[in-house]
């Protein structure tokens, strides 16, 4: 799923290892999300778009898997 | 992660226990007790009592991936145990058939938990390489 999160942290000028601190997950767990390796789960892409205060569809699009 | 070191700690605590259990049992069936002078349904118990703490490790491992709140993170490890158990039963089927069509010695399946976890390791780090 393609995703726009490296480019919120990068507008806030957030390292993945701060975003992983704010988010109360581990580097590779922000890495594997970036790259779209890893897709998260409900409550963890609720807990992404509450951080950036945008809906979850403006940071996750699933337009590739439809 | 406060509360992922917790769940880290409590799995380490609940592994030592069982691993300090499992080697006291194999001490005792193995050295302190004559299992061939108990009745036989004591001794099949006796014989089966260290299986009992590795299934207790199975558990906790399961608990810690219940409660490791870093879902990725627990997704890699459960990939890698998938991985290690798939990897054991193909290796000992194969070794099955070196047994009986090979020749080669019989396989010690009491070792077989142990050989699980040696298979868990390059899992984990085979699992983080596909997702680094």
């Amino acid at each position: 799923m393609d995703n726009r999160l490296r480019e919120l942290r990068a507008e806030r000028g957030w390292s993945q290892a701060e975003l992983a601190r704010l988010l109360d997950v581990s580097r590779q767990s922000v890495n594997a999300i970036e790259t779209g390796k890893y897709d998260p789960s409900l409550p963890l892409a609720f807990r992404i778009a509450r951080l950036f205060g945008v809906p979850i569809e403006a940071i996750f699009d699933d337009a590739a898997d439809a | 992660m406060s509360v992922a070191r917790n769940a880290r700690r409590r799995y380490v605590l609940a592994c030592t226990g069982f691993m300090t259990l499992y080697a006291l049992l194999v001490v005792l069936i193995s050295w302190v007790v004559d299992l061939a002078q108990l009745p036989p349904t004591l001794r099949l118990l006796a014989a089966l009592s260290p299986a009992l703490p590795l299934a207790g490790m199975l558990m906790a491992f399961d608990r810690y991936l219940r409660q490791e709140p870093d879902e990725f993170m627990g997704m890699l490890l459960a990939r890698a145990a998938a991985l290690a158990g798939g990897l054991l039963i193909v290796a000992l089927t194969a070794w099955g058939f070196l047994e009986q069509y090979a020749g080669v010695p019989r396989f010690p399946l009491l070792l077989t938990f142990a050989v699980f976890w040696l298979l868990f390791l390059p899992s984990v780090y085979y699992v983080k390489h596909v997702y680094r």
